[in-house]
């Protein structure tokens, strides 16, 4: 057993931990206890009603305002009035407080790192706050890591001085380097006892030695315990090892025979693999699902007469294909492709869910953009929502139904603190009535309260260019309104009194390009000083001021793309696929999203390449801009050629209920509705059989047919006590970039991400670094958290979904106070206690010759890196060769693929020399490879 | 609302040249000093978008320039967590036929070729034992091995091992 | 006279600082040096002897103290304060202890000197007696078998037994709650005899520190519980649940002890 080392101090405990360990203090606990209600309070965004004051100073200065006039604090004994009242910049407190520790300026560093990893989730998200540039929050309330760790500093230090005075001891730095060093025994009894590692026959006997403060007591009893303590593990390994070669088939007996060198290297071997041992599994996991991956797609290979892979250029496509569909590459999609296929004749593609578009999108009604694209890209392009007729109802919420107001009322009752009080007796009975309906008839019950809902009304999306002669139009629209409603406010006077003249004349007035007195300020007798208050005020209240109009100007300049943008989005989707011509008469743009109630992690289940949002929105710009006549002829320049009568049709999958909803329907030529409704039946059809393939997953019983099995996902989606709506991205295994020539028909189980790409149309590789650069990046992300969680769900997930709380609206807790969790809940990747979702890195394919995916990723640092790391395992289909590369550590080793040879991987061959062809064996023979 | 992905370390905020109504005035340059060492500090620390738009990231975002083994080793050590899933669970996973015994013992050769050359075998040690076997029977037909902090020496099992201490 | 019988009964009905002679015996620090010399781990039949007959003996001669102070001298209410704040006393002590023989002798303390309150104010002190020690043999069984397993019964060192040893969690719950005067213990009974059974019942004198010691009583039982049963459990060490022989008789004397506080009730009413 190692003694307590100083080098460690400062590295792996911090001095608080130090005190926990050996006095068995709880200084820890408290610690982040404290911190947590600080920085909660300060970085909620909207959660709670009585909003903490003063948080526009930056997070320590906000805290440390309250901080010294908070009496429970005292009541801990923290006087954290000394400290802040010599300074309220955090530097300059983390500087004191360190000094005061007296611990040395080189160990800073690493004392912050283990300081911020024991909160990591808070920490985690003030540092992206910290970072997220035009975060509304982070604007107005300004936070950062220094602020955070100078909370949790200056708190720390009357806690670790408070326990020095109980206990007598100095705890700072220097003190604590001499007592490690001096007393080394006492501090590895101290440890044990108070860590919970003691050998429970000793703890009496340690408790009273180090009571009695004897130093050669504690020594001789230190020595002992040691002795025994290393005696009694050596003594259960022993005994496990024999049990191990029992069942290995080497009887007791025989190993006691053995001489002690032959001993001596089997219990060497056997722990120095223990350690390896978890990634040889993950080894053994990703290899096995390699080989049967390739034997899939080599037997898919065995039965298709495709030659290469898929018709090439020119030649004509799948026959009888009338319907092609893109998708995103999402694993649940690999479901519905496969279902659709059988169904009907349709030609299926997968692309990144925001279908190359990345748009900051403004929905009806909402004064906040959302960018619908993956979280590495930033979009340019601002898209607009407009309702298709204007909603009476004049100014304000025009058009919002008496449910829609009725339902916001209850929801800001529900969160006033005087609330349940009122709310309980007034409106209870009907939250109770909900509550019943919801719990017991969730799918009735949802229908009927739909019916009392309007829903959302009928909108269009704009995405052209507003000319600078409609955008002034548009601001100078703006601006009459305004005076209108400050006509209005300020005098009482209604639009019916004033003359559209004397409205333009203010509002020139107002920008400064007339002067004043105004034919208003004559015909209502104002004087002078009223009339100029009231400009003054339409200046600056009302925003009626070159600034400000050019800073409408610019935000308008934002919102749509040019013609020329969209031809070159669209265009290189369409290459990127390897749809530049055979196009069907329609074509479907499928995004997809999830349903479900009392979900926080609602978003984890939507689309990933969106953002975190459904990717309706995405679909019905990409559709508006193919369907575009002048796209369509600049297409046609670089050699695209859409014929006329080709359609594409918006579309949502919905993940949960895998019932896809057509959209824009009513922008549809006439002639197409038959066919329209022909899809929609064989999307259902399509639906219903994948959710009978996910109902045996999810573990619901009693699922005979394909419509029960849809009403019964259909019940998930709206039953709020279901923690499991469906299993989402969980079992997520590869990402294959290819044609769809190559895996069509394959039973992927679900776990594949799929990406259209044909090779033969992109000689630079651009498009494939495209394709690299951006979904395989997402795709990793995906499947390293699934990965983590699923390994871990108590650190790297967020625990069971039970006990969550929502924090401020961005986060959640379990229990009432504790760290921020991150990661997946425990429902998502475990099926009780067993974990479903198969940890293993993302087994990413490629069908391209092996030469340009090299050049690829010499163009790609962040891939490249992933790569030779071991975070993605890459496998390269050649098609020219027709060989399969495996990168395996640090070396491209070929695999055994077109079918006939041996199964057995040959390690360390040069990639250019094809494999020797061998009979197949599919048992496993002796020892064959190198 | 968005950002580059990478990590932009440079992003601090603009330190603001101090008012001197304080008693003790940081100087600027430690003031800053400060704030870096904090930065880079905490570049271990994945990033955690608000869940109202949950992104998937990989929570080991801020050691991908190590090795995947060695990365998944420091940070279980930093986090005191699993990097690996328990034993008894993948041996479940090779009952449902996820994990080849094949690609078990095959891997498990790859170990000992590695070893080997730092462990070679003396001719007096007689006979050896049948090192693959064991461990793969380690890996498929054990259970859990507990985890303590006591880290006997080999001699110390050995000895165990051997109860008769006549033989060499 | 009166006095020195009192004060002998001190010994047996726990008064602090006489009490330090039952603690001694019921945390065998007495015969520790005797089991180390003998190689013999003290069971619980050391102990059963001074829990169910020093309280008997203390009974006894507290009665023949009070039937011999014809004088009404008012020492017996004199005795009574000095039990009540006995009782509170070691209540408090009890929940800093985490050894299970220091849990055990304070409780029984505690418990014990409860009973002057009864003598002083008129309770009859034979039943509830029994009853309270009878309410400590459960526990006193289960931290035996502790000490069996592990060397030493104390809280904290090996949390979480709920998990690794099912069988014996549940029971020792029970037992837990059978010796902090949960309801359905003897225990309960015994306690609200003397509180509500005597010439004094409702008053202040009598309801304090007997409200005041139970309440420390749960408070020291959930403490316990905590550091025991509930938890995540250590990997290195090795469980061994109770065999159904053993949990048949723990959980049948429980029951037997249940009937034997209801027939207390029907008794004492």
């Amino acid at each position: 057993m190692k003694m307590l080392d100083t080098a460690l101090i400062g590295v792996r405990w911090t001095l608080y931990d130090l005190v926990d360990r050996l006095y068995g203090s709880r200084i820890n606990a408290t610690l982040n206890e404290l911190q947590i209600k600080g920085c909660m309070d300060f970085l909620d965004e909207g959660q709670s009603v009585w909003r903490m004051p003063g948080r526009r100073q930056g997070l320590f200065r906000a805290w440390g305002h309250i901080a010294k006039r908070n009496r429970r604090l005292r009541l801990h004994g923290l006087d954290v009035g000394g400290i802040l009242a010599q300074t309220d910049q955090p530097e300059a407190a983390i500087d004191l407080v360190m000094t005061r520790l007296q611990i040395p300026e080189r160990l800073w560093m690493d004392y912050f790192a283990l300081e911020l990893s024991k909160l990591h989730g808070w920490a985690g998200f003030v540092r992206w706050r910290a970072q997220a540039k035009g975060y509304y929050w982070q604007d107005r309330n300004p936070a950062d890591l220094v602020d955070f760790i100078a909370i949790r500093l200056v708190l720390s230090l009357p806690l670790i001085e408070e326990a020095g005075k109980q206990h007598q001891h100095d705890f700072r730095y220097p003190a604590w380097v001499r007592c490690l060093e001096e007393r080394p025994h006492e501090c590895l009894l101290r440890h044990e006892l108070h860590s919970g590692a003691i050998l429970p026959d000793y703890a009496h006997r340690v408790e009273v030695v180090l009571d009695s403060g004897d130093a050669t007591r504690i020594k001789a009893l230190c020595l002992e315990y040691e002795h025994e303590k290393t005696a009694r593990e050596a003594a259960t390994r022993a005994q496990r090892l024999q049990e191990l070669c029992e069942r290995a088939g080497i009887p007791r007996a025989e190993l006691a025979g053995k001489r002690s060198g032959a001993l001596r290297r089997m219990i060497e071997a056997v722990y120095t693999f223990r350690s390896h041992e978890g990634f040889v599994w993950t080894q053994a996991l990703e290899r096995t699902y390699i080989r049967a991956l390739l034997g899939k797609l080599a037997a898919h290979r065995a039965i298709t007469p495709d030659p290469a892979s898929g018709p090439g250029p020119g030649e004509p496509r799948e026959k009888g294909s009338d319907v092609q569909a893109l998708f995103c590459i999402d694993v649940r999609s690999e479901r519905l492709r496969r279902q659709l296929e059988r169904v009907g004749h349709y030609e299926t593609f997968g692309v990144a869910g925001f279908f190359g578009v990345p748009v900051n999108f403004i929905e009806l009604g909402k004064g906040h953009e959302t960018a619908l694209c993956p979280a590495i890209v930033t979009p340019n392009n601002v898209a607009l929502e407009m309702p298709h007729r204007h909603a009476h109802g004049g100014h304000g919420h025009g058009g919002h139904s008496l449910f829609h107001l009725a339902t916001e009322v209850v929801h800001d009752l529900k969160g006033t603190v005087l609330a349940p009080y009122i709310t309980v007796e007034a409106v209870g009975l009907l939250f109770g009535f909900d509550m019943a309906g919801k719990t017991l008839a969730p799918a009735a019950y949802n229908r009927w309260r739909k019916t009392l809902d309007n829903g959302k009304q009928p909108t269009r999306l704009m995405i052209d260019k507003i000319s600078r002669d409609d955008a002034l139009d548009l601001i100078a629209t703006l601006q009459d309104e305004m005076v209108v409603r400050a006509v209005d406010r300020h005098f009482g006077i209604k639009r019916e009194a004033i003359t559209t003249g004397m409205i333009h004349e203010l509002r020139e007035i107002a920008l400064g390009r007339a002067s004043a007195p105004s034919d208003f300020a004559r015909r209502f007798d104002l004087d002078a000083a009223a009339e100029t208050l009231f400009l003054t005020s339409l200046r600056l209240e009302y925003g009626l001021n070159p600034d400000q109009a050019k800073i409408q100007l610019e935000h308008l300049a934002r919102i749509g793309f040019r013609i020329e943008r969209q031809a070159l989005l669209v265009g290189n989707l369409l290459k990127t696929i390897g749809l530049v011509e055979g196009f069907a008469k329609i074509v479907l743009v499928v995004g997809h999203g999830s349903s479900s109630q009392n979900n926080p992690y609602e978003s984890a289940l939507d689309c990933g390449a969106c953002g975190g949002d459904r990717g309706l929105v995405n679909a019905r710009i990409f559709a508006a801009m193919a369907n575009r006549r002048e796209v369509r002829e600049r297409l046609a320049e670089r050699g695209i050629r859409i014929p006329d009568e080709t359609w594409f049709i918006p579309a949502l999958h919905d993940t949960t209920t895998d019932e896809t909803t057509l959209d824009d329907i009513e922008q549809l030529p006439p002639g197409r509705l038959t066919q329209v409704a022909r899809i929609q039946a064989d999307l259902a059809a399509a639906g219903r059989l994948c959710a009978r393939e996910r109902c045996s997953e999810l573990g619901e019983t009693d699922v005979d047919s394909s419509e029960s099995a849809a009403d019964r996902v259909k019940r998930n989606a709206m039953d709020w006590t279901q923690v499991r709506p469906e299993w989402g991205l969980s079992k997520n295994a590869s990402f294959i970039v290819a044609g769809r020539s190559l895996t069509r028909t394959l039973d992927l189980e679900g776990r594949a991400f799929l990406h259209s790409y044909d090779h033969r149309l992109d000689p630079s590789g651009e498009l494939l670094v495209g394709i690299l650069s951006g979904p395989l990046i997402v795709a990793q992300w995906i499947n390293m958290e699934h990965y983590f969680s699923a390994v871990d769900n108590e650190v790297f997930g967020s625990g069971s979904k039970i006990y969550h709380n929502v924090v401020g609206r961005f986060g959640v807790m379990t229990g009432n106070v504790g760290d921020l969790r991150t990661g997946l809940p425990a429902q998502t990747v475990l099926k009780g206690e067993r974990p479903y979702h198969q940890p293993m890195r993302l087994v990413t394919l490629i069908e391209a010759p092996l030469t340009c995916v090299q050049d690829a990723l010499a163009k790609v640092f962040k891939v490249r890196e992933l790569v030779q790391n071991g975070w993605v395992r890459l496998l390269v289909l050649d098609p020219v060769t027709g060989c399969a590369s495996l990168f395996e550590q640090g070396r491209w080793t070929a695999q055994p693929w077109p079918p006939g040879t041996e199964w057995r991987i040959k390690a360390s061959q040069p990639v250019t020399a094809p494999p020797p062809r061998r009979p197949r064996k599919r048992v496993a023979t002796p020892e064959t490879s190198a | 609302m968005r950002t580059n992905g990478d990590a932009d370390t440079t992003a601090t905020r603009p330190s603001t040249p101090e008012a001197t109504g304080h008693a003790t005035g940081t100087p600027l340059g430690r003031a800053l000093k400060i704030r870096s060492m904090v930065t880079v500090a905490g570049e271990f620390l994945p990033f955690m978008w608000p869940m109202r738009n949950f992104i998937h990231h990989n929570p080991l975002n801020g050691f991908e320039h190590l090795q995947f083994e060695e990365a998944v080793a420091q940070a279980t050590r930093l986090f005191h967590a699993r990097g690996y899933l328990r034993r008894t669970d993948y041996q479940a996973l090779m009952q449902e036929g996820r994990i080849d015994p094949d690609v078990i013992e095959d891997l498990v050769s790859e170990f000992l070729r590695d070893w080997a050359p730092d462990h070679d075998a003396c001719e007096d040690d007689g006979e050896q034992l049948d090192l693959k076997r064991i461990l793969t029977t380690l890996m498929t037909r054990m259970d859990q091995p507990s985890v303590g902090n006591a880290y006997p020496s080999t001699d110390a099992i050995l000895a165990r091992l051997r109860p008769s201490a006549d033989q060499p | 006279m009166t006095l020195a019988l009192l004060l002998l009964a001190g010994f047996f009905l726990p008064l602090y600082p006489l009490s330090v002679l039952p603690n001694a015996l019921l945390q065998g620090r007495l015969s520790a040096d005797a089991a180390r010399r003998s190689g013999r781990r003290p069971g619980p039949g050391s102990k059963i002897p001074v829990l169910l007959i020093f309280p008997i003996v203390g009974v006894g001669l507290a009665t023949l103290a009070t039937h011999m102070d014809a004088a009404e001298t008012g020492l017996p209410t004199l005795f009574g304060v000095w039990g009540g704040i006995t009782s509170v006393l070691y209540a408090f002590r009890l929940l800093s202890a985490k050894d299970g023989q220091i849990w055990i002798s304070h409780l029984f303390s505690s418990a014990l000197a409860l009973i002057w309150i009864g003598i002083a104010y008129g309770v009859d002190p034979l039943l509830p007696a029994i009853g309270l020690s009878v309410s400590l043999l459960p526990l006193v069984f289960m931290l035996d078998q502790l000490t069996r397993r592990f060397g030493i019964a104390r809280s904290g060192l090996y949390p979480g037994l709920c998990c690794r040893m099912p069988w014996f969690s549940h029971l020792f719950e029970l037992a837990v709650l059978t010796a902090i005067a949960v309801p359905f213990s003897p225990s309960f009974f015994a306690i609200a005899a003397l509180a509500f059974g005597g010439v004094a019942a409702d008053e202040v004198v009598v309801l304090l520190p007997i409200c005041l010691s139970w309440l420390l009583w749960t408070w020291a039982g959930v403490n316990l519980l905590t550091g025991i049963v509930w938890g995540i459990p250590r990997d290195d060490l090795t469980y061994r649940d109770l065999d159904p022989k053993g949990a048949l008789g723990v959980g049948g004397g429980m029951v037997a002890l249940g009937i034997f506080g209801i027939l207390l009730v029907e008794v004492a009413l």
